[in-house]
């Protein structure tokens, strides 16, 4: 029976414009960061360089396809989470406010089912919005601007990958990605079972997002030590599989940080979805 | 027999607001059995509680036989149901919505068996449409649809003839008459519409504020033996002088020269012919049967 569920509300994932609206965007801002690198590409090697304020020789293909994708990595994942929450927001409030709960919740399905088919599917489709990314970013990065050693600039220190090892990396980066976005998609989700209508958990997440990261970059003592608490702290990890040398430590604590939050918000979802009157 | 549907003194509170207050009732098989109550009376609470969609602040609800809160999926299986209005996914076709609810419900429907109950409501040559695209009629036709694809055993229809046109909703009467006779099917229905149940149902309940106000064989409920019958005639204070103590205990009201009585239809030929005979000029006869007077004041209250 769930997995007829799950089949179904794939169908209605994949069914509806808004669905795509991720795919879309993704697409169109992967090109247009491609086509500026490829025009421009060079100007913006050495302003990055200039950063550094130091003196370097550069030797071989900097601006390579992996390169590229980090840096459209980096800039794009700061979006995924309004993609995601577009479709996963509106999961359990989008049938509240059309009315068709009220059908749902009379199948012969129990409710604590219909929350994991909706999780799954959502899930699903937050990997395919990663792998989306990821795949768009790196084959077209590699198809243009061909490969090379990644130099990977952080605030200290200059990680310079080799090609060979940037392919796992990438991979693993997805899979970490993935990991963060599911936060947002249970913490969503979560919001949308206390809400009749999905603009407000679909802004609700957002605006959540949005305060934390700030609170994240903000460097005061008051906030410095709530950050660990926060999600949004450990939704960046993914850049440290990057680094030289690899911590892993730190890796897989935030990953076990951002799985707490999952089974969290998953936990408060079926709870509150189970014992609910629909009133839709 | 056993009861298909017993509810024992269900309640259900919204804060402080008891919107369903203790309510009790037996629906057997094959009948059809009207709700019958006012805007607010109560109906669609009760019908969202058999339905699981809410549970009840007390009280226990039996379903074929099987207390519902243990045994919810099986019971679901053999339910249908409309409950407020017919809502679905607009952004896929009907075809496409039926396919999904029986689905859900279990079973695996061929498109000839969809393509059969498409014509039966008469959505045909409409199914491949959206349901965005549909009017409010039509999307309570796919409503009535969706209740009948996966074969259930019972039906529960809250107000399905609203906003259908006076073919719509004859239409839905046949069908209901149909799923009870040729089909054996339990029917639960609810209107704000006396007319709406008697002419289908076998059994009903009234209901006023969450709480009961009559129930039973929809023929003993409105007999003719209990009517209001209302005479207009030239002057209402004359007539009453001459009738000269005639069903004096019967009489209960004057108003704009109309004579209210209450009595049996066969009390009526006597009280005309003695009417006639004081000579009295008679503008109009009627009579309504004391349920539906007093429904009717229901309901006024609320317009
Ligand atoms: N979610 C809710 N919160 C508070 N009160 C509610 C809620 N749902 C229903 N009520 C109240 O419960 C009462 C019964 O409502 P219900 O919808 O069962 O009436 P109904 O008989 O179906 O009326 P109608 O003919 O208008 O459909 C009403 O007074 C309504 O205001
Ligand atoms: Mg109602």
């Amino acid at each position: 029976m769930i997995y007829r569920l799950l089949k179904v509300e794939l169908y209605k994932i994949f069914s509806r414009p808004r669905s795509y609206i991720g795919f879309v965007a993704i697409a169109i801002l992967v090109f247009i960061f491609q086509l500026a690198l490829f025009v421009d590409g060079k100007t913006y090697l050495i302003f990055l360089i200039q950063q550094l304020e130091t003196n370097f020789s550069i030797s071989g293909n900097i601006l390579n396809g992996y390169l590229i994708t980090y840096v459209i990595l980096q800039t794009l994942i700061v979006q995924m989470p309004l993609m995601v929450a577009l479709v996963t927001g509106d999961l359990l409030s989008g049938e509240a406010s059309a009315g068709t709960m009220r059908l749902l919740a009379t199948k012969p399905i129990s409710r604590a089912n219909i929350i994991t088919a909706k999780f799954i599917a959502g899930s699903f489709y937050t990997l395919l919005l990663v792998l989306w990314l990821g795949g768009l970013a790196l084959g077209f990065g590699l198809w243009i601007f061909k490969t090379g050693d990644l130099m990977v600039l952080s605030t200290d220190h200059i990680s310079i990958i080799p090609a060979a090892e940037c392919l796992w990396r990438f991979f693993a980066a997805c899979v970490v990605a993935f990991i963060s976005l599911s936060v947002v998609t249970t913490f969503s989700l979560m919001l949308s079972a206390f809400s009749d209508n999905s603009i407000v958990p679909i802004v609700s997440t957002m605006a959540v997002i949005i305060i934390f990261t700030i609170i994240g970059t903000l460097d005061m003592p008051l906030f410095n030590n709530i950050k660990p608490l926060l999600f949004t702290t450990h939704m960046i990890v993914w850049q440290k599989l990057f680094q030289d040398p690899l911590s892993i430590s730190t890796i897989l604590k935030s990953i076990a940080i951002m799985l707490a939050y999952i089974v969290g918000f998953l936990s408060v979802t079926y709870y509150r979805f189970i014992k609910k009157d629909i009133l839709s | 027999m056993e009861p298909v549907i017993e509810l024992n003194k269900i309640s259900k509170s919204f804060g402080a607001f008891k919107a369903v207050d203790e309510l009790s009732l037996e629906v057997y098989k094959g009948n059809v059995f009207g709700f019958l109550g006012p805007n607010g009376a109560g109906k669609s609470t009760t019908m969202r509680m058999i339905l699981s969609l809410i549970k009840p602040s007390s009280g226990s609800i039996k379903i074929f036989g099987k207390e519902l809160t243990s045994h919810r999926n099986e019971i679901m299986r053999q339910i249908g149901c409309i409950i407020e209005k017919p809502d679905f996914y607009l952004y896929m076709s009907a075809e496409k919505n039926l396919q999904l609810f029986s689905k859900l419900s279990g079973v695996d429907v061929s498109k000839n068996k969809i393509q059969e109950i498409i014509e039966l409501v008469g959505l045909k040559g409409r199914e491949k449409d959206k349901v965005k695209t549909y009017s409010h009629g039509m999307k309570q036709r796919l409503g009535i649809a969706q209740t009948l694809i996966h074969n259930p055993e019972l039906i529960i229809l809250d107000e399905p003839t609203t906003g259908l046109d006076p073919q719509g909703i004859i239409d839905i009467r046949e069908m209901i008459l149909r799923l009870k006779n040729d089909m054996g099917k339990t029917i639960i229905l609810s209107s704000h519409i006396l007319s709406e149940i008697e002419l289908v149902a076998n059994r009903m309940v009234i209901i006023n504020k969450g709480k009961q106000v009559a129930q039973g064989e929809v023929t003993e409920l409105l007999s003719t033996q209990d009517l209001i019958l209302s005479i207009e005639v030239e002057d209402g204070k004359i007539a009453i002088e001459k009738l000269n103590g005639y069903k004096k205990e019967k009489f209960s009201s004057l108003e704009n020269n109309t004579l209210k009585f209450s009595l049996s239809k066969n009390e009526i030929p006597g009280l005309v012919n003695e009417l006639n005979k004081t000579g009295i000029k008679i503008y109009g006869i009627t009579y309504r049967r004391a349920l539906e007077e007093y429904f009717l004041k229901l309901t006024h209250q609320y317009n």
